[in-house]
């Protein structure tokens, strides 16, 4: 009995669902006398308009001829029932590839910004076309009441890839950054998302802006202690991005050294900074990271352990400033790394000028700048600081 | 005798409960005694993930930790805080801010000086009429539009 009922109850609502989208069309092509509300006028490039009713009147769902009729409203001046006519297709068609695209084409044209807003959501969502659909919301970022609200609200998955996108076509870094903080508190914010927009806000000179919205990514269990050097005790792996570490990238054949975070006796904590230097020439810092200090007076602190590292030089750590055109000025290194040493300790004073946002600490073979050296051996370091002096 | 020691008992009690509300009162009037470690405000209200700065970077906030002047409040996404001298001056703190804590300038100052890390670029704000967005399809006929329809699979609606 319960199924009868249930299936009387299924057609009656479709039933009414049809009617409702005949009442819908038919309001589109009719005014409330019956008259039809087509425009007199016609073009030669008009089309056939008593084709179009016929086919509606057969199959008033059939959205193809609606967008049609509204195309032709919207051409013979009247964007008001134009309008009718989408928001029917719309209704008729919600998730249909054509409406979306030509009612958001509309709505964009008469500047009803967050109607298109919702469409262009809508394809991205179903249909992806990131190609189409991506210019238009990036235009549409900056734009106040552009409905970009809702889709933030939303937090739709495709909006990672739109965030990745948008960034690499030099949307501005600032607006992106509100979308990422989003994703990261739901904890959708994907590397590349961070890693653009960070590198686009310290590349634009704007390091604090960076610091913040990489600080805004962070888990809430490294938020606990966040060092002027992130992750000092390495014992956390490398992320490569933000102010984290950066170990170099290419094959170690390549760049002559291999950098670990790896476990060892007499490291402090669980691992230690490994850099296995093969004999190769070495023309790059094995390792560096990004940081935001405030001006001031500085010590850089850490152990070291050094095993059999033949060199003319050796290594050293280096605070340097970071500039935006990519060169940057030393402003204070350790002392040089070679021979054999058991776990000891090291500190060197750094000045953080004004002027100098941002900084970059890079382990290098000493005397880089004055050309290629060659290296051989292991260094281990722990326990990285970077302490405020008063 | 008896009833001489319990009287010299009970005027005894009394001068010391006496002596008590006394030093109460005293204790009670006088303004809150402030740590005399250098410390001239603390975190109230923390709500989210604010990091204050220390000598080495910077470290969770909790409630009613003290802060030295120079010290930077900072608030991450979605964080709130209030920074309350001992003096009572409240200066709060919203989401994406910092702070540093100062000393001897007037609480109307103090208020005002929250700084945002993240701004909206406001200039890149665009007037409607300006917006030009590219056309996602270009015009269709209906006999265009009827067969392209009629050939590709059914959409999700």
């Amino acid at each position: 009995m319960d199924r009868v009922v249930a299936w009387r109850a299924a057609t009656v609502a479709l039933a009414l669902l049809l009617l409702w989208r005949i009442i819908a069309v038919n309001a589109v092509l009719f005014d409330a006398t019956g008259r039809p509300q087509w425009p007199a006028a016609a073009t030669g490039a008009a089309p056939d308009r008593s084709a179009l009713a016929a086919v509606l009147r057969e199959n008033p769902g059939e959205v193809a001829a609606l967008l049609v009729v509204a195309q032709d409203l919207e051409r013979a001046g009247d964007p008001v029932r134009a309008a009718k006519a989408y928001e029917s297709a719309l209704s008729v068609a919600p998730a249909d590839r054509d409406v979306l695209q030509m009612s958001a084409d509309f709505f964009l044209r008469h500047g009803r910004l967050r109607e298109a807003t919702r469409q262009l959501d809508r394809l991205a969502e179903h249909y992806g076309a990131y190609d189409r659909v991506f210019p238009a919301l990036a235009r549409l970022l900056p734009v106040k009441d552009s409905g970009w609200d809702a889709i933030v609200e939303r937090n739709p998955a495709w909006l990672g890839a739109f965030v990745v996108t948008a960034c690499r076509q030099s949307v501005d870094p600032g607006l992106l950054a509100p979308l990422l903080q989003r994703r990261a508190a739901t904890g959708r914010a994907t590397a590349p998302e961070t890693e653009c927009i960070t590198e686009r806000l310290r590349e634009s000179g704007q390091w604090e802006a960076a610091y913040q919205v990489w600080l805004n990514t962070l888990p809430r269990e490294r938020l606990g202690n966040v060092g002027s050097v992130f992750n000092g005790g390495f014992e956390h792996a490398a992320s490569g991005i933000g102010f984290d570490w950066r170990p170099s990238l290419g094959p170690d054949r390549q760049v002559g050294h291999a950098v670990e975070f790896a476990t060892t006796a007499g490291a402090i904590g669980k691992r230690a900074l490994r850099v296995t230097y093969n004999g190769k020439p070495q023309a790059a810092p094995a390792i560096r990271q990004f940081m935001a200090v405030v001006p001031g007076r500085y010590e850089l602190s850490g152990v070291a352990r050094i095993d059999a590292l033949n060199s003319v030089r050796g290594v050293q750590w280096t605070l340097r400033c970071a500039a935006r055109d990519g060169l940057s000025t030393r402003l204070a290194a350790s002392e040089r790394f070679l021979g054999s040493s058991e776990w000891r300790p090291f500190a060197f004073e750094a000045v953080v000028p004004e002027g100098c946002p941002g900084q970059v600490l890079q382990l290098e073979p000493a005397g880089m700048d004055e050309g290629t050296t060659f290296l051989s051996g292991t260094a281990w370091f722990d326990e990285l600081r970077l302490t405020r002096r008063r | 005798m008896k009833s001489a020691t319990k009287v010299n008992r009970g005027k005894a009690a009394m001068r010391r409960i006496a002596q008590a509300t006394a030093l109460a009162l005293v204790v009670v009037s006088q303004p809150q005694a402030q740590p005399n470690d250098g410390t001239i405000a603390r975190l109230r209200e923390v709500s989210g993930n604010v990091l204050v700065s220390n000598e080495a970077g910077l470290a969770s906030g909790d409630e009613a930790l003290r802060l030295m002047p120079g010290t930077r409040v900072i608030t991450t996404a979605n964080a709130e805080v209030v920074v309350e001298y001992d003096d009572g001056c409240r200066v709060k703190l919203k989401e994406n801010q910092r702070f540093e804590v100062e000393k001897g300038k007037p609480c109307a100052v103090l208020v005002a000086q929250p700084y945002t890390i993240l701004v909206t670029p406001q200039g890149a704000i665009a007037a409607l009429a300006v917006v030009v967005i590219p056309a996602l399809l270009g015009a269709a006929t209906v006999g265009s539009l009827i067969d392209a329809r009629t050939k590709t699979t059914a959409s999700p609606s």
